[in-house]
């Protein structure tokens, strides 16, 4: 057991600094990731929503898309051909210029298409959940549009949208461990190389899975206390 | 009881609506509604469920579109400019079947939020007229409250009351007692005859023929998306001219 925590060490013979590190980028990326997944799920949702019909195909077939793709595949495909298909439309007009796109980036990119499709009909299920009637009482108060969403509608959102959107962020500190693949060194790759030197694959498969359990623990707690903050105003209908 | 008659002077049109005509798809919801809506008149709107009333005012805030018309409020042409239509809504106050208060503001919040957004009053200011008003439906020890706390008949009170701070020409009611528990009505009721008492320009839906009999300068009978008769309470009530009409006060009577 001893030997086993010193694994744990800091220094030169131990991975804890480095899985220490892992958590950290796997940490950055998923809060990097949140506020652009967040602006995208309204804006698509905005889309789907619109008056226009060929903006909410566009809308529909963006989260057909990315709702059905494996999260994989898309960061796969972001990763190693959009690089290349930038390039190749750019060497046209530049040749000199070459775009790279790092995998921290791209695993940004893949995850907030993925979860912004997957937002976005959070987003919609609350917009209906708050219903026409207070659209209307909004607009009889002589309020524009924009002050009837941000004033009226949105601040009553949360309350339906945080649940769902808490989920989704579980999935979401989940879903950064694929960046794995395309070399970003987060916390499931420290993990995989300390096993491939050690030889220890319980040990830190275990420490790992703590560490998620743990993250999504603190996550919860978190959301409890958001979700107490945004309904502590609306009192129940008696 | 008296109350003083319909302006005389019919010059002054808060709203007059011509030719108005609506589809709900393939469904002609308003056919050629023709209306004049003098300063201080009050008007019930009655009719089968299905028959345009709610339909109709509704149009007169630019809730509802419709195809075919002209509607002017206070001299102004609805249009669907946002800018007009936002103009509009200022001259028109609006009570609804469900009150439609905003749940996550106070009472106080609820009735200034137009004020302060709408037309940049200052906070001060607003809570000022607010109050003002509260005190009038008989509320203002629950400014602080959320609708939640409050009962039916508070709330409606306070939708009320949140229209009246925007200082409105003209004051649509959508079955505002529509919702309520029947003992929750008269103080709804009460609240309405002593706006009407006050001149208030009001177009009232709704089935409360208590209330048409006692305050209606006119009451407008609507089926099937037309104005089939309109006529003083009095007449209206005792001497009813079309079959359609007869049938429906013989129902509700």
């Amino acid at each position: 057991m001893l030997e086993l925590t010193t694994l744990l060490s800091f220094g030169d013979n131990g991975w804890g600094d480095e899985l220490l590190k892992g958590l950290g980028v796997t940490l950055v990326l998923a809060f990097a990731t949140v506020p652009f997944a967040l602006i995208f799920s309204f804006l698509v949702a905005w889309v789907k929503e619109c008056p226009n019909r060929p903006l909410r195909i566009v809308g529909n077939i963006y989260t057909t898309v990315f709702r059905s793709l494996p999260e994989i595949l898309t960061l796969i495909i972001i990763y190693y051909q959009l690089q290349s298909f930038i390039n190749s439309l750019t060497s046209a007009i530049m040749p000199n210029f070459s775009v790279s796109i790092s995998p921290f980036a791209a695993g940004m990119v893949a995850l907030t298409l993925v979860y912004s499709a997957l937002g976005c009909e959070i987003v919609r299920a609350a917009y209906r959940a708050v219903g026409k009637g207070q659209v209307e009482a909004a607009y009889s108060v002589s309020l524009s549009r924009s002050n009837a969403f941000f004033y009226v509608i949105l601040p009553q959102m949360w309350q339906h949208m945080l649940p769902a959107f808490g989920n989704l962020w579980l999935l979401l500190l989940k879903g950064t461990s694929l960046v794995s693949i395309i070399a970003l060194n987060d916390i499931v790759r420290y993990t995989n190389m300390a096993i491939a030197t050690t030889k220890e694959p319980f040990f830190f498969y275990s420490v790992l899975a703590l560490v998620f359990v743990l993250l999504a623990f603190i996550s919860g707690k978190a959301q409890t206390a958001i979700e107490k903050r945004a309904n502590g105003n609306m009192v129940r209908e008696r | 009881m008296e109350y003083p008659q319909v302006n005389e002077n019919p010059g002054e049109m808060v709203v007059s609506i011509s030719g108005l005509n609506k589809w709900f798809g393939d469904l002609h919801v308003l056919k050629n509604i023709d209306l004049e809506v003098a300063k201080g008149e009050r008007i019930v709107i009655a009719g089968p469920s299905g028959s345009g009333k709610s339909t109709l005012i509704r149009c007169i805030n630019f809730l509802e579109k419709y195809q075919q018309g002209e509607i002017v409020v206070n001299g102004i042409t609805l249009t669907d400019d946002h800018k007009t239509i936002e103009e509009v809504r200022r001259e028109v106050g609006m009570v609804f079947q469900g009150f439609n208060l905003f749940p996550h503001l106070t009472i106080l919040e609820n009735c200034t939020l137009g004020p302060i957004r709408g037309f940049k009053l200052n906070k001060e200011k607003a809570s000022q007229t607010a109050m003002h008003f509260l005190e009038k439906v008989n509320i203002p020890e629950q400014a602080n409250k959320y609708p939640g706390q409050l009962s039916g008949g508070q709330q409606q009170r306070v939708a009320i009351a949140r229209s009246l701070c925007m200082n409105p020409d003209v004051m649509l009611f959508d079955e505002p007692t529509s919702a309520l528990d029947p003992e929750m009505v008269k103080e709804v009721l009460d609240i309405m005859v002593d706006l009407a008492k006050e001149g208030m320009t009001m177009l009232c839906v709704t089935h409360e023929m208590g209330f048409a009999k006692e305050v209606a300068d006119r009451v407008i009978f609507m089926d099937k998306g037309q104005i089939v008769e309109q006529n003083k309470p009095v007449e209206f009530f005792t001497n009813p001219q079309h079959e359609r009409t007869k049938l429906f006060l013989k129902q509700i009577l």
